[in-house]
């Protein structure tokens, strides 16, 4: 049973194709480990399917089907199965593996500071990304605030701010309007899968003093 | 309850260029006969599947390549693009025939993810992270055993029947900003700005009608 799940407004955003790659690949890994999402989003693709079926058809060129029957006969039969490596299923929610080729050597960390390591994922051109986050047992993430919106989906250990704690399978939106310190609990790694709308900026005495030199 | 799984496979354009694509399997094993409460389109795309029926192919792109083709119009495609986009989708159709499964997803569901996936991948030049239909499964909590299936795909039929007259039956306000989301990929903020209203009124006008149709939505889960 998943704590966390995100809000409607992000499923829908999700089901009609409206999210930008990085969050909806955080929001599609949440749902492959949260059957109740995967399901609302099943339900909201029905209506997506509905919508499809009563709209007014558009007239097609002429011979439109007899082009598409004779395409038929090139249509490569379906790609074969990748290969994942055992650790990368273990870690990572399916929609991830092809962005890491299915192993989990292909994960590029980068050391942050004593504490925390990262690795994109995607980064879309503009200042939204999805990258991998690492946060060692026991130890703080730098208390931060969001021009945009954080998904955080945990993939590892866990992790707790002021208000909740939140473990594997679990999602965190966070918005403009919430400045918060997660801290990874005690005993085991946190790893998290973020998408991040714009740059987040630190708050706190220390990470204020990084943040022209931080890009998180 | 699996049916509210919708089992469309985008095949990412850039992974597929990698030699990487998302797993797929064949859903549930093997397809059970055509009951008499599935509907035609159903039935259509099981003969794709099952026999590569191309005369059932015919029919299902008589029925959906124009609607695909309108569906990419009001997503911001030119007419010459969407036609495209909705032969390409088609195809895919063809191609992918054998993971569709009548128990869980009408054809028009399963067509809409592909058309989605396609605007997005064609349109946005955006991969489209998706789930595999191995993880579906798992987080399912495990694969349909088969049994009752003709029957939910009949009472699912049923459903959908209900479900599109509801639809009809929206509000205009309400209809207008639910199909604004489906139809033109837009976010609610996207919405408010098109229409010039506040962004509270899109947000609880998008609520309402999906509060309105959850009802008739979750019928077919059972």
């Amino acid at each position: 049973m998943i704590a966390h799940r995100p809000p409607e407004e992000l499923l829908l955003g999700y089901a009609s194709g409206a999210l930008p790659e990085p969050i909806a690949l955080v929001v599609a890994s949440h749902a492959a480990l949260c059957p109740e999402t995967a399901r609302e989003i099943g339900r909201l693709e029905r209506l997506g399917g509905t919508l499809l079926d009563g709209l007014a058809p558009a007239e097609l060129k002429s011979g439109a089907l007899d082009r598409a029957l004779a395409a038929l006969d090139g249509v490569p039969a379906a790609a074969p199965k990748p290969i994942v490596t055992p650790a990368a299923r273990a870690l990572l929610p399916a929609p991830v593996w092809p962005y890491v080729k299915g192993d989990v050597a292909n994960i590029a960390w980068q050391r942050r500071s004593a504490d925390v390591d990262t690795a994109d994922i995607v980064v879309d051109g503009g200042e939204r990304r999805a990258f991998l986050l690492r946060v060692r047992a026991g130890r703080p993430v730098p208390r931060h605030t969001h021009r945009g919106l954080e998904l955080t989906l945990v993939l590892k250990g866990a992790y707790c701010d002021a208000a909740n704690c939140f473990e594997r399978g679990d999602l965190q939106v966070a918005d403009t309007t919430m400045d918060h310190q997660p801290v990874a609990q005690a005993g085991d790694d946190c790893i998290c899968l973020v998408a991040l709308e714009a740059p987040i900026w630190f708050t706190g005495p220390i990470g204020r003093l990084a943040n022209p030199f931080v890009k998180l | 309850m699996l049916s509210g799984v919708v089992t469309a496979l985008p095949i990412p354009a850039r992974a597929a260029a990698d030699g990487y694509s998302p797993a797929m399997t064949q859903a549930g094993g093997s397809l059970s006969p055509v009951s008499g409460g599935e509907s035609r389109m159903e039935g259509l795309l099981r003969a794709v599947a099952t026999l590569r029926d191309r005369t059932a192919f015919a029919e299902l792109f008589q029925h959906f390549a124009p609607r695909l083709k309108a569906f990419m119009m009001k997503g911001g495609a030119d007419s010459d693009t969407a036609e495209e986009l909705a032969q390409e989708a088609m195809i895919q159709v063809w191609r992918r025939a054998e993971s569709y499964d009548p128990s869980r997803a009408a054809a028009s569901t399963w067509i809409y993810t592909i058309a989605r996936n396609k605007r997005i991948d064609r349109l946005r030049r955006e991969r489209r992270p998706d789930m595999s239909e191995e993880e579906y499964t798992a987080a399912l909590g495990g694969a349909d055993d088969g049994g009752g299936r003709g029957d939910r795909a009949a009472e699912r039929s049923q459903a959908e029947a209900r479900l599109a007259r509801s639809v009809q039956e929206l509000p205009d306000d309400q209809a207008l900003v639910v199909k604004m989301a489906f139809y033109e990929d837009k976010s609610h903020s996207a919405i408010a700005a098109e229409l010039k209203l506040p962004l509270g009124t899109v947000k609880s006008r998008i609520r309402l009608a999906l509060t309105r149709l959850r009802g008739m939505i979750q019928d077919l889960d059972k």
